[in-house]
């Protein structure tokens, strides 16, 4: 499979992963008061929220998938390039997802 | 929330969706002013929305993009630095802001950036080569107007990626793609026919609102239904943009657009001065 075919397919399937669980939470916000601002919360009382049928906690869920989904695209590529040992663009992808983990670990830890 | 309300809010995504990926400019720059306008959302909050959709707009468009050539992976990949770089330095700017100055900025920007979109960019100005790619920057694809091969040569990469930082910076201030830089930057500057262009920014605009979008989250400033329902409609419309896009010719709707943005900026202005139009 062309490396333009697995990134198609990274991308695809977290649009519609992401898709069910908003679509999902949506359901379950529907007549209920609305939830508050999401927190950013370990991934377990994520999961435990779910299980509860909690709305903000099913969105929740949608929306990690949703910023994981370009993550995994800049994931994809490195590999790619480093595969084909492309070293100037393995470099400035090793750039943007070092840039990318840095923000994570700056502001969540 | 009503139901009225979350009808809103999804035809309001897929217009986004739908716009952002025809043009490449992600979407924000219609989520924002309806959500602060419409919904009556804090503007730090419609920007972490809007951040979000334009994820969901890059996401769910640009498959199609990849797989058919149209979006220039090397070119985007190469311009991410400066953008991803740009998109952080907004977002912690933004933080500091007051609700009204955001608000002014926003209104001012939008009625500036109409000037880009509203400017011919057209094929003439791209730098079509015959003897097929040659540099790893380079590109081709089938034009699904014309059924014709398009090959075209990146020119002027540093200016690029100094003016996409800018782009970047943008998007993380505002809450948009940055795309409605990229774009005519790509085309002009760069020498990338219009539709190239628009599917590489739409490739690039996911990585970009994603670095902001990660600081405003931490922030605290998602308001969950909101955003599930535009980004719900969000990918509704792109991949419905995402076709039109290789068939279409965006000129007419691009001067619409800019009007509306005008008009739009105009109203942001005044709400950051306590007034308002309508």
């Amino acid at each position: 499979m062309s490396e333009r075919r697995v990134l198609a397919l990274v991308m695809r399937t977290g649009v519609l992963v992401s898709f069910v669980l908003l679509a999902i939470g949506l359901a379950f916000s529907a007549g209920s008061p609305a939830p508050d601002l999401l927190t950013p919360g370990s991934p377990m009382d994520v999961v435990r929220g779910m299980g509860e049928g909690d709305a903000a906690s099913w969105i929740h869920a949608g929306l990690l998938v949703l910023m994981l989904t370009p993550f995994s695209r800049v994931v994809v590529l490195l590999l790619y390039f480093g595969k084909s040992r492309d070293f100037p663009f393995l470099g400035v992808s090793i750039g943007v997802l070092l840039l990318l983990v840095g923000t994570v670990v700056a502001r969540l830890f | 929330m009503p139901l009225s309300d979350l009808l809103i809010l999804l035809a309001t995504g897929a217009g986004a969706g739908f716009l952002g990926a025809l043009l490449g400019v992600g979407g924000g720059i219609i989520i924002v002013p309806a959500a602060v306008l419409l919904l009556g959302l804090p503007i730090h909050h419609a920007i972490a929305t809007s951040l979000l959709a334009v994820i969901a707009t890059s996401s769910a468009a640009v498959p199609k993009n990849i797989v058919t050539g149209l979006a220039n992976i090397r070119l985007g990949v190469s311009l991410e630095i400066g953008t991803v770089l740009g998109a952080l330095a907004g977002s912690l700017i933004a933080g500091m802001l007051e609700v009204s100055t955001l608000e002014l900025v926003f209104g001012t920007a939008m009625a500036v950036l109409a000037l880009p979109m509203a400017v011919r960019v057209d094929e003439t100005r791209a730098h079509i080569t015959s003897d097929g790619s040659a540099h790893p920057l380079d590109g081709r694809y089938i034009d699904g107007a014309t059924g014709t091969e398009v090959s075209y040569h990146v020119r002027r990469l540093p200016v690029a990626l100094s003016v996409s930082s800018i782009a970047g910076l943008l998007s993380g201030l505002l809450g948009v793609g940055g795309g409605i830089i990229k774009v005519p930057l790509m085309t002009l500057a760069c020498g990338v026919p219009m539709k190239a262009a628009a599917a590489t920014s739409n490739f690039m605009i996911g990585v970009t609102a994603l670095a902001s979008a990660m600081v405003f989250y931490s922030r605290g400033q998602v308001e969950p239904v909101p955003t599930a329902a535009l980004v719900l409609g969000v990918f509704f419309g792109s991949r419905l943009g995402a076709k039109v896009l290789g068939v279409t010719h965006t000129r007419t709707l691009r001067r619409i657009f800019a009007v509306v943005m005008i008009i739009v900026g105009i109203q942001m202005v005044l709400q950051s001065q306590g007034m308002r139009l309508t």
